[in-house]
């Protein structure tokens, strides 16, 4: 493995190498600067010595030069006698040193006319100064060059040096100089002689060989023609020239060099080699006078030798110095990266997952401290990022399981609906065909436990909402008593078949009118108290609400459930409301259950704004309770206070249960009532007897109906034989209504039979109607189905495409359907779907979602790209119905959905929702339209201004009664509706003045009153943008005036009643014989059972009820005498009229 | 009659005989019958016209081979010089051959010296005029009223010739020892040895470039130069002897030419023995004209043999200079290999 150099290494060779060119910089430059200064230096001087030396020789040979010179000037000026001369010529060349010898060599005659030669000679012999005379043909003087030249030349000359073997064997050079007969002005006429010097050149030689020019350098004289008379190597001289050294070495530029200096040039030249073998730089210098030139050689590494020592020593003490510098650079980097290092490994030990480093050590105040410091800040910062990385990761594992459990769920329940819907529709459906008691037993069971699973699925498919955050709380409007009454169906049976007592206890000051969940609150409650049945073998679950707190627009109510059960230790407690917990496995296991209520409860309670809770102790019961926050609906203005004269009436209640007892005596206690209570039947009878013997009777008796002893109808028959005068009124309290009891109170003198809970208005109507003797409408068990199957007859024959695949829910659904009335069309999947609204028309498309070929919402979509189904009403039925189902399926653009499994009633009311009531009215014209449009003319209502009464009639399915009803109370209770609105405005309640004008705008859409609902839209609008009363003020007059004038408007054209059942006495004498007659022909399935009814309708409508009589209505006008018949019967029964005769 | 030499420009060369005497006690001192045969080999003296230089490498070498010896001939190479022209040795028999320009041989024969001719060894003259560019000589034309350096005796025939023929009046200025006054730029030209003179200049510092020059050879007068010779008598009793010699001669020549440094360093010595001064760079210049000299034509068939065509020139020329009156015939004269 190649690893990079650690950072200490990195800096000294930084440094090194930084230093190291610095250094090699600066001796380059330097050692170049120093060889340049020292060539230039040298080079002066060099060329001042070869100056120096070569001025030396030339004044040598300049002095040599004047001995013939002056022997000339004489021979020239003077005739000379022979011994006079030779006299001469040895003195000179005895007194002249230098002088080998001289000879005065004169041209033939030119000395003695009579004599053709003469050329005496004097030279230093071994004896002294000898003398010679040349003479041809011996010596041929004249023939040679030191006589030839200068007198052809007729100018001196000095001869080329040449080796006198003679003499010595030396180097010698003669001065040679030529004499003349002149003429008058001095120029030459005649060559008169040639007189010679010879010269020896060992005193040059020494001269030179003397210089010393550095250890190798030397001087070197050259010939005219560049032949070397001097030169350290003796074999040169006088046998090679510079140029024969040039030619024979191939070196031409020194041959340049030879000629520069045979050219009398003085120089200083680069030599490359010089001829002894080392590099070296020439310096020349002429000798004019012979010719020759001077050269010295300096060898450059001798020249350069000490700046090369200088710089040997310069560079090897840099070289020390780098090599010092690169020790104490590496231990000053190492000691300074000492802490990298150190956090490099503490690095890696971090990067391994070793978060425990120690770096403490490092405490300098340096970048690197610093460092340090912030790295173990960051280490433990990653430490514990890691650590909640870790924790992250957990989590998310978690929350990816709990999302996959809650989908799993999510999708279970969904699955399991499926087959439940089957189960569900298909018992509906055979406990309405014929059937044997026992079938009927078995598929109410069957039925019993398909809700029950469902129960179990929804919980399960709330408790996977809950887990995807998806679950939300409605704010709509609540009817507490309805809510309660709705705990009191579903929880009743189970209750009454543990033998255990139901008791509401709802406080007084408990609005009864709330905005808020209606299902959710009574999900918790049903939960609530489905767990007290089920942990409480004896006593009673005691239901019960209280106010807790209260603001001007919303309430905390507290809801408990109190039962006598097997209650729950401290260590319980604590693990319920928890997902899954359960008491503990043991009682899981007696009890069962999915555990996932209280989970659910406690997450409703806290999306309701509250909370859960549970006080309990072990065998002495529980108390499961929650809060919750609502807004205020509006309160119901009538008092519960009868009037002055029913002050104070004495009514008893008997009820064997004393928290009922306490909670119904404390309602009509505080209804002015004076209230006693007993706790049994045979208590009852008693006290009625001691009440009646004291004068002071009870003139209400509120019974419970199951007591143990005597039962309230059995009390009741025994108290009415007591035949007291005045005998009391007897209201039953039950909490379970069938027919087979109402019809046994009834023949027990029960005047009116109350169901659990009791609220209090009812009770206080029940206990007027009792003290007043008027009959007030019975309530009759009344189901929510019939009351839908009631309204279903507006929109029956209205024609529905069902798209479904599965065959099952196929038969479900068109069996529903069609037994409801409904033309009902099959397409099994989207794409027949398409086809089969583009061939016939149809009030509604049923559209599941799941298909083969086309789901639901591409069909949809399809089917919304024809223009003519734009607002063809499509209705999903889809067992997914969270919001981003919901989301979906708009987006699609259907208009509503159906949850899976089909719940009928659930089914009918959307489908009411959706189909126009026009059918049923088309085919048979109801009989208050036919009333409104017979005397359209002079129809009062036609006549208001503002008021479209057709639209209005529609929203009431074209009940002219109703649209009246509708009218007269919009009348009465909208008058004070605009200042209402301006004391929220006053009061600073924005949000109820825009809840005030909503409504408002609301119910004059319904009357049909559009421009009084465009204005009130207008406010609407204007408050919710924050507009201030001043803003508005105009905008509210105007909505004032058109409101007052509405209203003024019906009031003229409607005769203000009390009540409208109230107006219509009930006339049993005259009443009788037409229901009589009209049970006749319905039984004769007779057409005139309808003309019957309709001219009647008055007296019917006198002594049914109003849902009574429109239910006959229909089913007449449907032709359905049987079912007009039966309904007939029933309401007769209960005006107790005999039908028939005798 | 000779040629000068740098570095013996002494005016003193009479010295020169100490050292005369000390190359004679090279001379081998016993006489030993190398040849086949068995018969003691002739004992053989050469003159040289001239003193020791590449001039005569072929002998030279030939004797340092031991080729004379192969061939019976126990050879004394003398020591040429100024002093003594060759054939006036030859004429008084102080050797057995010498070596000597072909006029110069028909000089002595028209003055009754038998001197015959046994192997022409030069074919090309080498003799040439030389000027300055500077001097503004750049064709023979110009040479009209120059002063013209000239060599006495036989360096004078071809040049007098040529400007006698192409009728050129010049001023002559005699030349005896050196070429030092065309050095010192005395006269306008020179004439000049191509192998010695010509090259003397380039070592004196004159390049080639600056120089004009003209090759008599070119000029109509192509002279043979070097030759052997000896008396007609030596040759009459032995002429085996003097082809033997001739060959042995001829095989020294081309040993040398093929080993030239070898060639060189046996020059150098016989130089260096006679303090000629010369050097080898120069001899190596010498050698290499000979070459040119010797086989022109790289025809080794013509080596030593002399044309009658070029034996009829020069004896034209010098009859037409009136040097000689008349020539012998060629065959009395040219007893060479043929």
């Amino acid at each position: 493995m190649i690893r990079s150099p650690s950072i200490a290494v990195k800096i000294t060779l930084l440094i090194l190498l930084g230093t190291g060119i610095v250094f090699a910089l600066a001796v380059t430059y330097s050692y170049v600067s120093s060889r340049k200064i020292i060539l230039l230096e040298t080079e002066k001087s060099s060329t001042n010595l070869t100056k120096g030396i070569a001025n030396r020789v030339e004044q040598e040979f300049r002095r040599v030069e004047k001995v013939p010179q002056n022997l000339g000037l004489l021979l020239e000026s003077t005739p000379v006698q022979k011994e006079t001369l030779l006299y001469l010529l040895k003195n000179l060349v005895e007194k002249n040193p230098e002088i080998y010898g001289m000879t005065v060599g004169f041209s033939p005659f030119a000395f003695d006319p009579s004599r053709e030669w003469f050329a005496p000679s004097f030279f230093k012999g071994k004896n002294g100064i000898e003398y010679v005379e040349f003479e041809p043909p011996a010596y041929n003087y004249i023939q040679k060059d030191w006589y030839h030249i200068p007198k052809e030349m007729k100018e001196p000359i000095w001869s080329e040096p040449y080796f006198d073997e003679g003499g010595g064997n030396i180097i010698k050079s003669t001065y040679s100089l030529p004499f003349f007969e002149r003429d008058a002005a001095g120029r030459p006429l005649r060559i008169k002689g040639v007189i010679t010097a010879d010269v020896s050149l060992v005193w040059l030689t020494k001269l030179l060989s003397s210089i010393e020019i550095g250890r190798s350098g030397y001087c070197s004289l050259i010939s005219g023609v560049g032949t070397f008379i001097t030169h350290p190597k003796s074999e040169f001289i006088m046998r090679e020239s510079i140029f024969s050294i040039a030619e024979e070495n191939n070196r031409p530029e020194l041959r340049k060099v030879g000629r520069s200096m045979i050219e009398m040039n003085s120089g200083f030249v680069d030599l490359g080699m010089s001829l002894s073998g080392v590099e070296s730089y020439l310096a020349y210098a002429p000798i004019p006078s012979t010719g020759w030139s001077l050269g010295a050689v300096f060898p450059k590494a001798e020249l350069f030798e000490k700046v090369d020592d200088l710089y040997f020593n310069t560079i090897l003490s840099g070289v020390i110095g780098i090599i010092l510098l690169m020790i104490v650079s590496l231990i000053v980097a190492r000691s300074l990266t000492r802490p990298l290092r150190r956090m490099a490994e503490a690095t890696t030990r971090v990067s391994q997952g070793d978060f425990d480093i120690d770096l403490s050590d490092i405490q300098s105040r340096d970048e690197v401290g610093t460092l340090a410091r912030s790295f173990v800040e960051m280490t433990e910062g990653l430490k514990l990022k890691q650590e909640v990385e870790g924790i992250r990761a957990a989590k998310e594992i978690a929350e990816e399981a709990a999302r996959m459990k809650s989908n799993f769920l999510a999708n279970m329940s969904h699955e399991i609906r499926t087959p439940m819907n089957a189960i569900i529709g298909l018992s509906h459906l055979a406990l309405k065909t014929d059937r044997m008691e026992r079938m009927t037993d078995y598929i109410k069971k069957v039925q019993h436990s398909a809700h029950h699973l469902l129960g179990i699925i929804n919980d399960i498919l709330d408790f996977s909402k809950i887990e995807a955050g998806k679950l939300s709380i409605e704010s709509i409007e609540l009817e507490l008593d309805r809510v309660l009454e709705n705990v009191a169906t579903l929880v009743g049976e189970k209750v009454s078949a543990k033998n255990l007592e139901l008791v509401f206890d709802v406080a007084h000051d408990v609005p009864r009118n709330l905005y808020g969940d209606p299902l959710r609150v009574g999900q918790i409650l049903i939960n609530y108290a489905n767990n007290a049945v089920k942990f409480t073998e004896k006593g009673e679950i005691d239901i019960i609400i209280r106010k807790q707190e209260e603001t001007d627009t919303d309430v905390l109510l507290y809801f408990g459930v109190r039962d006598t059960g097997i209650g729950l230790t401290e260590e319980q407690k604590g693990k319920l409301f928890q997902s899954f917990q359960q008491a503990d496995t043991s009682t899981t296991r007696k009890y069962g259950g999915t555990g996932l209520g209280l989970a659910i409860s406690k997450k409703l309670a806290e999306l309701m704004g509250g909370t859960v809770g549970i006080e309990s102790e072990v065998g002495k019961g529980s108390t499961f309770w929650f809060t919750g926050r609502f807004v205020k609906g509006e309160e119901r203005k009538s008092e519960l206070i009868p009037a002055i004269d029913l002050r104070g009436k004495r009514v008893l209640v008997v009820d064997d249960n004393e928290t009922a007892r306490f909670v119904l005596s404390e309602m009509l206690g505080l209804m002015t009532f004076q209230v006693s209570s007993v706790s049994s039947g045979p208590a009852a009878i008693e006290a009625v007897q001691k009440a009646a013997e004291s004068n002071l009777p009870y003139e209400v008796v509120f019974l419970d109906w199951k007591m143990p002893d005597m039962d309230g109808i059995e009390t009741a028959r025994v108290i009415s034989k007591l035949d007291l005068k005045p005998s009391p009124h007897f209201i039953m309290v039950t909490a379970y209504g069938n027919e087979s009891v109402i019809q046994e109170a009834n023949e027990a003198g029960i005047d009116d039979l109350l169901v659990k809970p009791v609220s209090p208005s009812t009770l206080f109507d029940a206990t007027i109607s009792a003290l007043s003797g008027v009959r007030v409408e019975k309530r009759a068990i009344k189901t929510e189905s019939t009351a839908m199957m009631e309204n279903l007859a507006a929109i029956k024959g209205a024609r529905i495409l069902l798209v479904e695949d599965n065959e099952l829910n196929q038969q479900v659904a068109i069996e529903l359907l069609t037994d409801a009335g409904f033309n009902t069309e099959l397409a099994e999947n989207g794409a027949i779907a398409i086809q089969k609204v583009q061939k016939s028309p149809y009030d509604v498309v049923l559209m599941d979602m799941q298909m083969p070929v086309m789901d639901g919402l591409t069909a949809t979509r399809e089917i919304r790209k024809l223009p003519m189904f734009s607002k063809l009403p499509i209705l999903a039925m889809t067992a997914n119905v969270m919001s981003s189902d919901r989301e979906k399926i708009v987006e699609a653009g259907m208009d509503d959905y159906i949850a899976k499994p089909i719940d009928p009633d659930m089914l009918f009311a959307t489908l009411l929702k959706w189909i126009p009531p026009k059918h049923e009215a088309d085919k048979v014209p109801a009989a208050d339209t036919s009333v409104l449009q017979e005397n359209s003319d002079d129809d009062p209502l036609m006549k208001i201004e503002g008021l479209d009464v057709k639209t209005g009639m529609k929203r009431v399915l074209n009940k002219r009664s109703s649209y009246e009803n509708l009218l007269r109370r919009f009348a009465v209770g909208q008058s004070e509706i605009i200042s209402e609105i301006r004391a929220h405005l006053a009061a600073g309640d924005c949000e109820s003045a825009v809840r005030t004008a909503h409504t408002l705008k609301g119910l004059a859409g319904t009357i049909g009153a559009s421009l009084l609902q465009q204005r009130a839209a207008l406010i609407e609008s204007a408050l919710k943008s924050n507009k201030t009363l001043n803003d508005i003020n105009h905008e509210l007059l105007d909505l004032q005036q058109e409101l007052n004038r509405l209203i003024m408007a019906i009031q003229s054209a409607l005769p203000v009643v009390e009540s409208a059942e109230i107006s219509v006495k009930l006339d049993p004498k005259k009443l009788t014989p037409v229901i009589r007659q009209l049970s006749a022909l319905l039984s004769d399935n007779d057409a005139e059972a309808l003309s019957c009814l309709t001219e009647n309708a008055e007296l019917f409508r006198g002594g049914l009820q109003n849902s009574e009589f429109e239910e006959i209505e229909k089913a007449i006008q449907d032709f359905d005498f049987d079912a007009a018949l039966t309904k007939l019967n029933h309401a007769a029964a209960r005006m107790n009229l005999q039908l028939q005769d005798g | 009659m000779y040629t000068g030499v740098k570095g013996s420009n002494s005016h003193l060369v009479s010295r020169i005989r100490f050292s005369r005497f000390l190359s004679l006690l090279t001379i081998p001192l016993f006489f030993a019958c190398f040849q086949n045969t068995g018969i003691c080999a002739d004992k053989v003296s050469l003159f040289p016209q001239w003193l020791p230089q590449a001039q005569f490498a072929g002998y030279m070498v030939a004797l340092e081979k031991g080729f004379y010896r192969d061939a019976g001939i126990d050879l004394t190479l003398m020591r040429g010089g100024s002093l003594y022209p060759a054939l006036e040795r030859l004429q008084k028999k102080k050797c057995t051959f010498a070596t000597a320009w072909l006029s110069t041989a028909l000089e002595y024969r028209d003055e009754g010296a038998k001197v015959v001719n046994i192997g022409q060894i030069f074919r090309r003259s080498a003799l040439m005029l030389i000027a300055r560019k500077s001097s503004g000589i750049k064709v023979p034309a110009d040479l009209q009223g120059k002063r013209i350096g000239l060599w006495g005796g036989d360096f004078r025939l071809q040049p007098i010739a040529f400007f006698k023929k192409n009728k050129l009046d010049v001023e002559i200025v005699p030349l005896y020892e050196t070429s030092n006054l065309f050095l010192k730029k005395g006269v306008d030209a020179m004439n000049a040895m191509w192998y010695n003179e010509y090259h003397q200049m380039v070592l004196s510092g004159i390049d080639k470039e600056e120089l004009t020059t003209f090759f008599f050879a070119d000029l109509g007068f192509n002279f043979a130069e070097d030759g052997i010779y000896t008396l007609e008598e030596t040759y009459l009793k032995n002429p085996q002897l003097c082809a033997r010699f001739v060959n042995a001669s001829i095989k020294g020549w081309l040993y040398a030419f093929d080993h030239h440094e070898e060639a060189l360093d046996i020059v150098m010595k016989h130089a260096n023995a006679a303090h000629t001064g010369t050097n080898r760079s120069h001899q190596r210049w010498m050698l290499a004209r000979m070459q040119d000299l010797i086989l022109p034509d790289r025809n080794q068939a013509l080596l030593g043999k002399l044309k009658q065509s070029d034996y009829n020139i020069v004896v034209e020329t010098l009859k037409d200079l009136k040097v000689i009156q008349d020539a012998p015939a060629f065959s009395d004269f040219y007893r060479g290999p043929q």
